[in-house]
C-alpha cells in the first residue's frame, strides 16, 4: 500500500521515456499513455478507501535515509483524492481532445506530445506527494517546461507568442521560488518539510530572522501566484489557455495551475503554519486578491469575443474563488477551496472540450459571434457546454453550486465580503455563459447557416463528454462525500 | 480568431489583388503600424505570419514593438477596439497572400512589399480607419507608459526586498550558522560510511538526495523533447531542400589553425570529461560536470569539422537514444534503491572500499548515466539549433 505513490510516479516517469521511443507508432504511444493515466488513477483510487479506514498519513523514504537527510514522500487522504482526480482528468481530457490533437499536432510529433503529457502527470504527482521543498522545485521546472511544450504544439504564430510569454513569466516565478528556497535554507538549514517546520517554529518564537522569513513567505506566495494565475499575475493565462489545442487547454486549466496551488497550501500549512502566515498579513492579501480575481476575471471574460479566451478568463475568476477560500485560513474553508478546485478541475476540461466541438461545428471559428446554432449542429458539445455553464454559474444540483455553498458557509468572519463578491461574480458568470449558451442553441436563419453540414463528433468524444457531465452532476449531488474526505485530509496536513 | 468567413475570403482575395496591383504607389512611411499586425496574427492564415513580420520590422521598429507589447499586457483593451479595426485587420493576411514564395526570397522581398498592407485603406472609406487608430495609439501609449512605470516600481521594490533580505541572512561560513546542523554534519562525518563515496557532494546528490537528481535529469530530458518538438519540422524540409545545411555546418570552419588546435585538443578534452565522470565519487566533479565537458567537446568537433565528421559518432537520433537508455538505467537503479530503502530491505549492492574506482555502490553507474544524459542533451540542443532552422 505505501509503495503506491512511488509506483505511480515511476510509471509516469518510465512511460514518458518509452512513449518517446515508440516514435512513429502514434497509436501505440497514445494507448500506452492512456493506459498509464488509467493505471495511475486506479492505483490512486485504491488509496482512498485505505486512508478512509485507517486515517493518518504515510511517510515514504526515497532511499535509505530518513527525513532530514534524504528525499521523502508523504501522503494521506487529501493527496490520494487529488492524485486520483488529476490523473482521471488527464485521461478524460486527452480522450476528449484526441481529435484536436490529431489535427493540430503533426503526426511525426505526436509521440513527443504524449511524452510531455506523461511528464506533466509525473510533475503533478510529485508536487502532490512531496515532503521536500527542493524536490518540489525540481518538479516545478519539469512542469513549467512540459506545460510550455503542450501550449506550443499547435505551432501557429499565436501559440508560439503565447508560449514565449508563458515561458518568460513562468521562469521568473521559478526563479523567485528558488531564491526563496535558498533564503529558507540559509536561515533554517533544512529542506525537508518536517524538519523545516520545526525550525521555523523555533525561529518564530525566538523572533530571529523575522524579515527573511517574511520575505520568503511573500516570495513563495508571489511565485506560486504567478504560476497559478492568481489575480494580478494572470496576464499569461488567457493567451496560453486560449490558443492551445483543446486537450492542452483542458489540462492546463484543469490540473496544471492546481498543482501549484496545492504546493502553496502545503507550504502555508506545513512549513510556516497557518497562524504564522495569518500574523504576517499574507492571508488577508491572498483573500483580497482572490476576491478581486473573482470579479475582474469575470468582467474580462464578459468583454471577450473569443470563446476559448472567454473560458480562460473565467478560470481566472474561479482561481480567485480558490484563493479567497485559502485566504480565510480555516480547515473548513481550506477544504471548501480544495473542493472547489476539484469541481473546477472537472468542469473546465468539460467546457474546453465542448468548446472544441462547438468551434469545429462552426467552421473552426473561435468567435462567439459565429457560433449561432452550433449547439444544434453538435448536440453533444452543446449539452456538455450547458452542463459546464450551469456548474460554473452555480445552478443547484451541479458541482459549482455545492462548492460555492461550502465556500460561502465557511467564510467565517469574512462572510459578508465573500457573499457580495460571490453574488457579483455569479451574476457576471451567468451573463456571459448564458449568452453563449443561448447563442449556440438559437436557430440560425438560413442565410446565417453557413456550417449546416459540419457536425464534428467522434465516438469516444461522446462517452467522455457525458462522463464529465455526469461527474459534474455527481459532485453537485453527492459533493458532501468528497468534501468530507477533503476535510479529513486537510486536518492532518 | 477566424473572423473571415467563406464569403469574406472571396472579397479579400480580390482586395489582395488590388493591394498588390497598387503597392508601388503607396508611400513607405508608416505612421501607425502596430495594431494591425497584432490582429493579423490572430487570423486563420498563420502560415504567413513570419513572412509579413520581416517587412514590419524593417521600418518603424520601435513603434511596432512597443505597441505590440502593450497589446499583450492589456489584452482586454484590445477587445473593446476590435470592431472599428476589423477592416484594417483584414488587410494583413490578404496582402500577404501573394507573398507565398520560398523562404529565401521572402526574407528580402517583403521590405518593399510590406508597407502597403499597413497604410492601404479600404477603397470605400479612405481616411476613417487611420483617424480611429490615431486615438487608439495615443491611448495604448498612455497605458503602456503607466504600465512601464508600475513595472519599474515593482522591479525596484523586489530588488530592494531581496537586497535587504540577503543583508540580513547569516554570514557565510560561520560556525554557529543555522546551516551547520545535524544534516550537514551527517553528510560530512558519516558520508563515507553511508554512501562509500569519498566525494561528499557525489554522495549527497546521488545517494542522500538521489530523487532530486533524477528529477534534474528529467528536466534536461523535458527540455530536449520540447526543443526537438519545436525544430523537428524543419528537419524534413532540410532533407528535401537543404535549406539549413550550409557548408560551414557540413564541413566545419575554414580556418586551418582552429582545425589543427581542435584536432589536438579534442582527444584530451573527451578523455578528461570521461575521467571526471567516472571519478565522480572519488574527486570533485561527477556526472554533471563531466557530461558538460564531453558535450562541449562534441560541440567543438562539430564546430571545427562539421556535420560530415561528427555524424560518424554522434547524431541527434543516436544521442536521444543514448539519453533515453541512460535515463531508463538510472530509473531502474533508483527504483531498486528506493524500493529496498523504503521497505526496510537490505540493499545487496556492496559499497566497496572507499577510494577505489569500483566503490560507492550505485553512485558510480549513476554518475555515468548522468554524464551521458548531460552530454547528449548539450550536443542534441546544439545540433538542433545549428542544423535545423526554425521555419
Amino acid at each position: 500500500m505505501n509503495n503506491i505513490p512511488f509506483i505511480t510516479i515511476l510509471l509516469a516517469m518510465v512511460g514518458s521515456v518509452i512513449v518517446l521511443l515508440l516514435g512513429k507508432k502514434e497509436k501505440t504511444a497514445y494507448l500506452l499513455m492512456q493506459f498509464i493515466f488509467a493505471v495511475v488513477a486506479a492505483l490512486s483510487f485504491v488509496l482512498i478507501p485505505y486512508f478512509l479506514k485507517n486515517g493518518g498519513t504515510i511517510t515514504y523514504t526515497l532511499g535509505h535515509f530518513p527525513s532530514p537527510w534524504g528525499n521523502e514522500l508523504r501522503f494521506g487522504l487529501m493527496e490520494s483524492v487529488l492524485a486520483f482526480a488529476f490523473s482521471a482528468i488527464l485521461f478524460l481530457s486527452v480522450a476528449a481532445g484526441k481529435k484536436g490533437v490529431l489535427e493540430d499536432v503533426k503526426s511525426c510529433k505526436q509521440h513527443c506530445y504524449y511524452s510531455l503529457l506523461l511528464l506533466l502527470l509525473l510533475s503533478l504527482l510529485a508536487l502532490i506527494y512531496t515532503n521536500d521543498i527542493f524536490t518540489a522545485y525540481v518538479f516545478i521546472e519539469i512542469n513549467t517546461l512540459a506545460s510550455c511544450g503542450i501550449v506550443m504544439v499547435k505551432e501557429s504564430g499565436e501559440t508560439l507568442k503565447a508560449t514565449i510569454k508563458y515561458l518568460i513569466i513562468s521562469l521568473m516565478a521559478s526563479g523567485l521560488f528558488l531564491i526563496s528556497i535558498a533564503i529558507m535554507y540559509a536561515i533554517t538549514g533544512h529542506l525537508l518539510i518536517p524538519a523545516l517546520s520545526e525550525t521555523v517554529k523555533t525561529l518564530v518564537s525566538s523572533g530571529d530572522y523575522r524579515w527573511p522569513l517574511l520575505a520568503t513567505a511573500i516570495l513563495i506566495t508571489v511565485s506560486m501566484g504567478v504560476k497559478s494565475a492568481m489575480f494580478p499575475f494572470h496576464l499569461w493565462l488567457p493567451d496560453a489557455h486560449g490558443t492551445a489545442t483543446t486537450a492542452s487547454s483542458s489540462i492546463l486549466s484543469g490540473v496544471v495551475v492546481k498543482g501549484y496551488i496545492i504546493l502553496l497550501i502545503k507550504i502555508y500549512y506545513r512549513v510556516f503554519g497557518i497562524e504564522v502566515i495569518r500574523s504576517m498579513g499574507i492571508l488577508n492579501i491572498v483573500f483580497a486578491m482572490g476576491i478581486a480575481g473573482m470579479i475582474i476575471g469575470s468582467v474580462m471574460a464578459m468583454r471577450e469575443k473569443n470563446l476559448k479566451r472567454m473560458i480562460a478568463y473565467s478560470s481566472v475568476a474561479q482561481i480567485g474563488y480558490i484563493y479567497a477560500g485559502i485566504g480565510v485560513g480555516t480547515w473548513a474553508a481550506l477544504a471548501a477551496a480544495l473542493f472547489h478546485m476539484v469541481v473546477h478541475a472537472f468542469t473546465k476540461p468539460l467546457l474546453f472540450s465542448s468548446a472544441g466541438g462547438l468551434i469545429e461545428a462552426s467552421g473552426h471559428s473561435k468567435l462567439i459571434a459565429d457560433m449561432k446554432g452550433a449547439g444544434r449542429r453538435n448536440k453533444l458539445a452543446g449539452l456538455g457546454f450547458l452542463v459546464g455553464t450551469c456548474s460554473m454559474i452555480g445552478v443547484p444540483l451541479f458541482g459549482g453550486f455545492t462548492s460555492k455553498v461550502y465556500l460561502a458557509l465557511n467564510a467565517g468572519g469574512k462572510m459578508y465580503i465573500f457573499l457580495i463578491a460571490l453574488a457579483i461574480s455569479s451574476c457576471l458568470n451567468a451573463m456571459y455563459y448564458l449568452l453563449v449558451a443561448l447563442r449556440i442553441f438559437s436557430k440560425p436563419s438560413p442565410d446565417e447557416d453557413l456550417y449546416a453540414d459540419e457536425k464534428g463528433s467522434a465516438s469516444n468524444y461522446a462517452f467522455v463528454i457525458s462522463l464529465f457531465a455526469a461527474i459534474n452532476i455527481a459532485l453537485g449531488v453527492g459533493g458532501i462525500l468528497v468534501y468530507d474526505m477533503l476535510i479529513k485530509g486537510v486536518e492532518i496536513l | 480568431m477566424g473572423i473571415i468567413s467563406d464569403k469574406g475570403k472571396k472579397t479579400l482575395t480580390s482586395f489582395s489583388d488590388w493591394v498588390s496591383a497598387n503597392s508601388p504607389d503607396i508611400p513607405a512611411e508608416v505612421v501607425y503600424p502596430p495594431k494591425k499586425d497584432d490582429h493579423g496574427h490572430g487570423h486563420d492564415d498563420h502560415g504567413h505570419d513570419d513572412h509579413g513580420g520581416h517587412g514590419h520590422d524593417d521600418h518603424g521598429h520601435d513603434d511596432h514593438c512597443e505597441a505590440a507589447h502593450a497589446d499583450e499586457t492589456h489584452a482586454h483593451e484590445e477587445v473593446l477596439h476590435e470592431e472599428p479595426l476589423k477592416e484594417a485587420s483584414h488587410e494583413e493576411p490578404a496582402a500577404e497572400a501573394p507573398q507565398e514564395e520560398p523562404a529565401a526570397e521572402a526574407v528580402e522581398a517583403p521590405a518593399a512589399e510590406a508597407p502597403p498592407p499597413i497604410e492601404a485603406p479600404e477603397p470605400a472609406k479612405p481616411e476613417e480607419p487611420v483617424s480611429e487608430e490615431a486615438k487608439l495609439c495615443a491611448e495604448v501609449g498612455a497605458i503602456e507608459r503607466s504600465y512601464r512605470a508600475v513595472a519599474t516600481i515593482c522591479g525596484i521594490m523586489l530588488a530592494l526586498i531581496l537586497v535587504v533580505t540577503v543583508a540580513l541572512l547569516p554570514k557565510f561560513g560561520m560556525a554557529n550558522n543555522p546551516t551547520v546542523n545535524e544534516v550537514s554534519r551527517r553528510y560530512l562525518e558519516e558520508g563515507i560510511k553511508d554512501t562509500g563515496a569519498v566525494n561528499t557532494v557525489a554522495g549527497m546528490i546521488l545517494d542522500y538526495r538521489a530523487f532530486d537528481t533524477l528529477g534534474e535529469s528529467i528536466v534536461l530530458f523535458t527540455a530536449t523533447i520540447t526543443v526537438i518538438f519545436l525544430l523537428q519540422q524543419s528537419r524534413r524540409k532540410d532533407n528535401e531542400g537543404k535549406i539549413g545545411s550550409t557548408e560551414a555546418n557540413l564541413s566545419g570552419v575554414r580556418s586551418l589553425p582552429a582545425k589543427v588546435i581542435i584536432r589536438i585538443a579534442l582527444p584530451f578534452s573527451l578523455l578528461y570529461g570521461i575521467y571526471v565522470v567516472i571519478n565522480g565519487h572519488l574527486s570533485p566533479g561527477g556526472g554533471f560536470s563531466g557530461g558538460t565537458i564531453i558535450g562541449a567537446s562534441l560541440i567543438l568537433s562539430h564546430l571545427a569539422f562539421g556535420e560530415r565528421f561528427t555524424k560518424r559518432f554522434a547524431t541527434v537520433d543516436g544521442c536521444s537514444k543514448v539519453m533515453v537508455a541512460a535515463l531508463l538505467v538510472y530509473m531502474g537503479l533508483k527504483t531498486y534503491s528506493v524500493y529496498t530503502g523504503a521497505n526496510g530491505i537490505e540493499s545487496i549492492i556492496p559499497l566497496g572500499t572507499p577510494g577505489s574506482i569500483l566503490s560507492a555502490g550505485l553512485i558510480f553507474p549513476l554518475n555515468i548515466c548522468v554524464g551521458l544524459v548531460v552530454s547528449c542533451t548539450m550536443f542534441t540542443l546544439y545540433s538542433l539549433f545549428t542544423d535545423w532552422k526554425i521555419s
